[in-house]
């Protein structure tokens, strides 16, 4: 069992202060320059408040969760889910059937079958159907986006396949550590070109002609779970994450804001900050490039959906609770950097890694956090990444004034 | 699942004999490479096949753009697996038998949906990556030929 796992014992300071930041976001007016101010921006209808917080069940930790509100298709009919986890490292708007009071339409195929997916992550599988619904998040909406509904009891029956892709079912909200993900991540789709013309095996689609008979499909781009800021009237070209500085001992929660768009409004203007190209083609498609200690790592990316920076220190003292394997535990805070490759020179980054055995009981929020990254070429840059920085993704087939997507900036 | 019964001669002798284009399909960690395993996950997949030192690796890519290397030791054992891609392989294909023992030992609960580390004394399995970028490895530590480290299997 993790460390992470930290089960709901742990008292109400937590879920009240988690009440109190919430209700105080939004005010200082930061942002609109970059580099400096971080935290949360002026209420807009392009802006969310987010907040790193212990998440549904009072035991998360660097884990960014905002609000969504879903209605069935062209009615009023709507149902606002909060802990919505912000993932710029997925596509795709996903809950998890438990939460829902409403029943969503699935998404039928030419030939009549349901389209039902199966979500991998690597920790974990997330099986359901694709359905229909209109999507608003603050004052942005998008009618009929294709979303997809993890452990809906209509399709109770998971391919081999699909469980085989990857170690743990992730059907419930405790198992999921939210009531559902918003992937805002850099390209349009979680799957794309591939997937309308051939199977990936195992499959990420499937068609079901039965509430078990499911067989994988391909599936038109229009229909597949879309990245739903494309699908935005305007501010659909990518986002921005402002959150402040955590103290290096943690903290509570934090609050900052998700602005839907870049260059589009007076509040998302790009300003001179740095951007970091993600490759398009090769090997490295998607990825970026960070050169630390001395590697040029070419699978690198920027996520907040990784709850700590993972890189590989042969330095740094892995933890000795097997709780803890894969993080860091060095005897004290340990000051590093790295360098992004631009696409012209580099930038440096500095962060710190503390000892993950440390973390107060009491935090959902740690910037120290650190682990070693089972991929040999690869660093990534989670959640504290974002702390005290003011980070745009910009979507694959967009531009802005900074350059053409994708890419990450700050 | 399948088995071919056809089975490749050995390449004997120079550490690095070259790259063949094989009819080998691909094996299973912890398998042997006469049982061949002819996976739907490598149907219409390219393979090639190199040796090196004392081990050989099958590498198969998959349409789909995923690589899996397979690293086979002198006795024929598939000792390790490692793989990269937009795509997750049919891990419960490529683990074999030990897919269930890295399900059981994965731990739960964690926030942490991009990295997963299981390592007892007998597998480790290192998997990372993110929707539409993964790679991984997994190997049997006691199986690991002599002079032969993790950093090898790449």
């Amino acid at each position: 069992m993790s460390a992470y796992f930290r089960i709901a014992q742990r008292g109400c300071l937590g879920v009240a202060l988690c009440v109190g930041m919430a209700s105080c976001g939004g005010g200082d007016g930061l942002g609109s320059n970059s580099g400096s101010g971080t935290g949360p921006v002026a209420a807009a209808n392009n802006v969310v408040s987010v907040t790193a917080s212990g998440g549904p069940s009072n035991n998360a930790l660097n884990v960014l969760y905002t609000t969504v509100t879903v209605c069935l298709p062209g009615t009023s009919t709507c149902q606002t889910i909060d802990n919505i986890q912000v993932d710029t490292g997925s596509y795709g708007l996903r809950i998890l059937a438990p939460v829902l009071t409403l029943t969503f339409p699935v998404l039928a195929l030419s030939n009549g079958s349901a389209l039902v997916e199966c979500t991998s992550f690597v920790d974990g599988y997330s099986w359901g159907p694709v359905t229909i619904a209109d999507v608003t998040i603050s004052g942005e909406s998008a009618s009929s986006v294709p979303i997809q509904i993890i452990g809906d009891s209509r399709y109770p029956t998971v391919p081999t396949d699909c469980s085989g892709s990857a170690p743990l079912a992730e059907d419930t909200v405790a198992a999921f550590g939210a009531n559902g993900i918003i992937g805002i991540g850099p390209l349009p789709s979680d799957c794309g070109e591939f997937c309308t013309e051939s199977v990936p095996e195992p499959a990420i689609y499937y068609a079901c002609s039965t509430e078990s008979n499911c067989t994988g499909t391909t599936v038109p781009e229009a229909s597949q779970v879309p990245n739903p800021v494309t699908l935005f009237a305007t501010d659909n070209n990518g986002t921005i994450i402002t959150l402040p500085s955590a103290p290096s001992t943690g903290t509570t929660t934090l609050t900052g804001s998700l602005i839907f768009g870049i260059d589009t409004e007076s509040n998302n203007a790009s300003g001179t900050e740095t951007v970091v190209p993600i490759a398009t083609s090769g090997t490295y498609a998607g990825f970026i490039t960070t050169i630390f200690n001395g590697a040029t790592l070419a699978e690198s990316f920027i996520d907040s959906g990784s709850n700590g920076n993972f890189f590989t220190d042969s330095s740094l003292t892995t933890c000795p609770d097997s709780g803890f394997s894969g993080f860091y535990c060095p005897s004290s805070t340990t000051s590093l950097s790295g360098e992004m490759q631009l696409a012209s020179g580099t930038s440096t980054v500095d962060f710190d890694v503390a000892s993950a055995e440390q973390i107060n009981a009491a935090y959902f929020v740690y910037p120290g956090l650190g682990g070693t990254n089972p991929m040999p070429n690869s660093f990534d840059w989670g959640l504290p990444f974002f702390f005290g920085r003011r980070v745009a993704t910009a979507i694959d087939g967009y531009t802005t004034s900074a350059g053409s997507g994708p890419y990450i900036a700050f | 699942m399948t088995y071919m019964a056809q089975k490749c001669a050995w390449l004997a002798g120079a550490a690095i004999v070259g790259t063949l284009w094989s009819c080998i399909a691909s094996a299973t960690l912890g398998e042997t490479e006469s049982s061949i395993a002819a996976e739907p996950q490598l149907a219409n997949a390219s393979i090639k096949e190199t040796m090196q030192g004392s081990y050989r690796v099958h590498e198969v890519q998959q349409p789909s753009g995923t690589v899996i290397r397979e690293y086979a030791g002198i006795d024929g054992k598939v000792f390790a697996v490692t793989w990269h891609g937009p795509f997750s392989p049919n891990l419960r294909q490529t683990l074999g038998s030990y897919f269930d023992q890295y399900a059981a030992a994965a731990p739960a609960g964690r926030q942490d949906r991009n990295h997963m580390q299981v390592r007892t004394s007998n597998l480790v399995v290192q998997v990372g990556g993110h929707m539409r970028a993964y790679s991984g490895r997994a190997y049997l530590p006691q199986a690991l030929p002599s002079g032969v480290t993790a950093g090898d299997l790449e």
